[in-house]
């Protein structure tokens, strides 16, 4: 198949109608970011896709789409015509209409064939076309999008589907069933015969049986062979992957590292910020107290007024009472006899004998007469008055003390507010005195912990984005991968180091019962019949056999053979894109479950395990191409390889290489790529040196950056 | 003689039930028991009490005094004597404050109306003289109820913020308003500067 020409109109981007012309070489479509050159990939991708009827209006051009008036049409179109026993084009599109304002609806999508015949151009069916001249499968081993793409063994089942498309291998698993029953039947027919023959029944039974037995490990050991290897293979795969990916690992696993560090400093900063709660402060660490100082003075200067005025009323009161007790003994100074000698208690004599002599006017204690009105009459008059006053005096003393000695205060409320007083001075007023100093303090340091909590997080922010860093340039690849990465391959190194002894082992068994298969078969062989008819079932036998191993070993020969092909072809695509640098060989190796990998050598046999990314696109077009030769000369059919930015990782140099070197294969290549770009500006030097044709895309100027509607791609053919 | 002080820290005060949901248990996690879950619940403070002693030194430090409502069907007593206030022991990362009562007593006495000549005289009762400070205490508590209250309307956001009540009582600091406002505000980047109370 040769792509003639590629039409694209109204798709996406693709503004009205754009025509690319195709020569049987290589193609180069050049644009730069955003220019469409992903859609004009995606676009074909639209048009080979046979799964999906209903059309999508996000393929419509917006920038058409704004135009559209109420009430009228366009289509999306994309056709290509190509050369495939004969000029056939196929066309897929779908009719945009605008019903009202801001109302469009796509109506049907029609995929339409045509092929070119004597009699004129003919209408098929596209979606037929499509599969009859680019199935799936070819469009597999011929459309590739960026450089990840291109490894297309990665699909395990790649090589059975090469196999069984571009070779014959597959006509062998038929004979080989066929023969491996004959054999079987003729063997058991042999077997059964010479149970008839007394001179070798006993023997072949014997043999019979131990050969069937040695047969079934040895199909055991063969299963369990093939589960080692893919395991092996699995692993040492897994490990590859790994080990690709082992710089960024490293990097990534360092800069994680830090990370986690740098985590645990914020988190060290926000517990300290955290555990000064300013507002739960106020209580906890009395802060409240702050404005508390002046209440405190209050409060002193309060309880000690309070103090004071009960103790001078106290002093007052002991002082009034003191004064009483004074007049007390004044009166007794007084009342002192002249001669200065003590009365007479007042008790003598007693009230009785008082009255009696007052009565008989005479004093009786010293014998004289005492008329009334006489100075002794008075005297005794008033020493009874003083003898009555005194008793009564008696009997108020033998009344309860406690009236008598009353105290002025009878409750020690100002003591206590007076003691607590004293209790709040001191050392703990001085605390409260610095509170606010406190709170200061406490304020400066969490300050101090916000600031570095701030040059933290900073930190932490430049090392995620360096970590981002770290996870684009690891395209592809998951957080998780590069995580598990050291962790992993250990485990993977041991998982495949058991895998590979399990089959060493298993292939030295393997040895083994085949050793002892042919062994018995031989001895069966070497036996001499007895009987005519059963030497006739033996020959029989044997000839089956033989003819089982011959397709068996034809098969694997021929397998073998076709991967080597492959491989020779590979290399010599190798070798021209990569003229002037190292190159390696490809070997596409058989892994126990028929894929392949494909693995570059140097020439002293030690793999490269870790090729450069341009090494990689290489070893995988080189691949490319082989399988596209391999095709062409199976089907008789060329197909063209189609790249979209698939030389990415091309430095300048390897990029002239290249392209001069693809310039000159002999198959058709159409690749979409921002190479020969300088600041959007075409090196047209460069470009003159290929003898392609090559086209250029670009936005057309004038576009509003955030608006859709203003873009549009324009197609110039410059060469 | 039982102390003044004992018979005082034995009360209940009293405080209008209209503060209950749009300031106690707004700040508090009051009637659910002391939990772990405070700072889950956003709370800034523990026990119903903590808020009440904020709003006791607001009114106090300002000397705005704000008698409660006459209706006592509108009043409520609050379940913690103050006996209690400040022991928080058994809450996680809190640790407890119960000296705090002292000093509130203190400031009772300083400024309550009570001649405690006539009171040790035993002219009057002590439990008069322990109304007359829980009518203060409550007053207080009631003015700065008050002035919470009147924030949260102006601004429900306003005590939602790291430094907000600590900023009210460095605001009645003459110096701290003047000098260190500055900083916090600064610091802390809030725009919101609470009002002075002056």
């Amino acid at each position: 198949m040769i792509i003639k020409n590629i039409i694209i109109r109204n798709f996406r981007s693709y503004y009205g109608e754009n025509s690319f012309d195709f020569s049987n070489g290589l193609t180069l479509i050049i644009g730069d970011n955003g220019d469409g050159k992903t859609t004009f990939f995606e676009a074909l991708q639209w048009l080979f896709n046979t799964t999906v009827d209903t059309p999508n209006m996000e393929n419509f051009s917006e920038m058409r789409k704004s135009e559209l008036e109420v009430g009228e049409m366009d289509n999306v179109m994309v056709s290509m015509t190509f050369d495939h026993n004969g000029i056939k084009t196929i066309e897929k599109s779908f009719i945009v209409e605008r019903y009202g304002n801001d109302r469009y609806r796509p109506l049907r999508q029609e995929f339409r064939g045509y092929e070119e015949k004597d009699s004129g151009r003919t209408p098929v069916d596209g979606k037929i076309l499509v599969l009859r001249c680019f199935d799936a499968f070819l469009q597999k081993f011929s459309m590739f999008k960026g450089e990840s793409d291109l490894n297309v063994f990665n699909d395990p089942t790649a090589l059975k589907q090469l196999v069984a498309k571009f070779s014959d291998l597959k006509e062998f698993d038929k004979y080989v069933g066929y023969t491996e029953e004959f054999e079987k039947k003729s063997n058991s027919a042999f077997v059964k015969e010479s149970k008839s023959d007394e001179k070798i029944s006993k023997q072949v039974e014997s043999l019979d049986s131990k050969l069937i037995e040695v047969k079934r490990f040895l199909s055991q050991a063969e299963r369990d062979l093939k589960e080692a290897e893919a395991s092996a293979t699995l692993f040492s795969g897994k490990i590859e992957d790994l080990e690709k990916h082992k710089d960024t690992s490293e990097k990534y696993t360092e800069v994680k590292k830090r990370i986690e560090a740098k985590k645990a400093e914020a988190a060290k900063y926000r517990g300290s910020i955290a555990a000064n709660n300013f507002n739960v402060n106020l209580l906890d660490k009395l802060w409240v107290l702050c404005v508390f100082p002046s209440v405190l003075k209050e409060f002193q200067s309060k309880s000690s007024a309070f103090s004071k005025a009960k103790r001078a009323q106290n002093e007052q009161f002991i002082k009034e009472m003191a004064k009483n007790e004074g007049k007390k003994e004044a009166y007794e100074e007084i009342t002192q006899l002249v001669n200065g000698a003590s009365r007479m208690p007042w008790y003598l004599p007693g009230e009785a004998e008082m009255e009696e002599m007052i009565h008989d006017h005479i004093c009786k204690v010293c014998g004289r007469e005492a008329p009334e009105g006489s100075e002794a009459y008075r005297f005794m008059c008033e020493k009874l008055e003083e003898h009555k006053r005194h008793a009564l005096a008696e009997a108020e003393a033998n009344k309860p003390k406690d009236e008598e000695r009353k105290d002025l205060f009878e409750n020690n409320y100002i003591e206590e507010i007076h003691s607590l007083s004293l209790n709040l001075g001191g050392f703990n007023e001085s605390e409260v005195t610095g509170k606010a100093a406190e709170i200061g303090g406490c304020i400066d340091l969490v300050n101090m912990f916000k600031r570095k909590l701030d040059e933290v997080e900073k930190d932490l922010q430049e090392m995620e984005d360096e970590k981002a860093r770290i996870l684009i340039q690891a395209e592809g690849v998951s957080e998780e991968m590069l995580d598990k990465s050291f962790q992993d391959l250990k485990g993977y190194f041991d998982q495949k180091g058991k895998a590979e002894k399990r089959a060493i082992e298993l292939e030295q068994k393997i040895r083994e019962l085949k050793g002892q298969r042919d062994f018995y078969k031989e001895q069966i062989d070497a036996l001499a019949p007895g009987k005519g008819q059963v030497r006739v079932y033996k020959k029989v036998h044997e000839a089956f056999d033989y003819i089982y191993k011959a397709f068996v070993g034809a098969k694997d020969k021929n397998l073998t053979m076709f991967l080597e092909s492959l491989e020779d072809r590979a290399n010599d695509y190798l070798r021209r894109l990569n003229a002037n640098d190292f190159h390696g060989i490809v070997k596409l190796i058989r892994t126990a479950d028929d894929s392949a990998v494909i693995k570059l050598y140097s020439s002293n046999g030690s793999e490269i395990k870790k090729p450069s990314g341009s090494q990689q696109t290489t070893m995988y077009m080189s691949v490319l191409f082989a399988i596209s030769d391999l095709t062409t000369l199976k089907r008789e059919e060329d197909y063209p390889l189609i790249f979209d930015a698939a030389t990415s990782s091309f430095g300048d140099a390897k990029e002239d290489d290249f392209y001069n070197i693809i310039d000159h294969i002999n198959k058709q290549c159409i690749i979409v790529t921002k190479d020969f770009l300088d600041k959007n500006t075409l090196r047209m030097a460069d470009i003159n040196k290929l003898t392609c044709s090559v086209y250029r895309i670009q936005k057309a100027d004038g576009f509003d950056k955030n608006d859709l509607s203003t873009i549009r791609t324009t197609v110039v053919k410059v060469k | 003689m039982e102390k003044l002080y004992d018979l005082w820290a034995n009360r209940n005060p009293e405080y209008e039930i209209k503060y209950d949901d749009s300031i106690i248990k707004t700040f508090c996690d009051y009637g659910r028991g002391t939990t772990v879950f405070q700072e889950a619940r956003g709370k800034i403070f523990g026990a119903g009490y903590e808020i009440l002693i904020i709003a006791f030194f607001i009114g106090l430090y300002k000397n705005q005094r704000k008698p409660l409502v006459g209706d006592t069907s509108k009043r409520k007593v609050l379940g913690q004597p103050i006996k209690f206030w400040g022991n928080l022991d058994s809450k996680p990362g809190r640790v407890s404050y119960s000296n705090i009562r002292k000093y509130m007593f203190a400031a009772l006495v300083a400024r309550s109306d009570v001649d405690f000549i006539a009171l040790d005289k035993g002219e009057i009762t002590n439990r008069k003289a322990v109304d007359i400070l829980m009518t203060t205490m409550e007053e207080y508590i009631n003015w700065g109820l008050d002035f919470i209250s009147e924030k949260m309307e102006d601004n429900p956001n306003y005590f939602f913020k790291d430094t907000a009540f600590l900023r009210v009582f460095l605001d009645m600091l003459p110096k701290y308003a003047t000098a260190q406002k500055v900083d916090l505000e600064a610091e802390f980047g809030d725009d919101d500067t609470p009002e002075s109370l002056d």
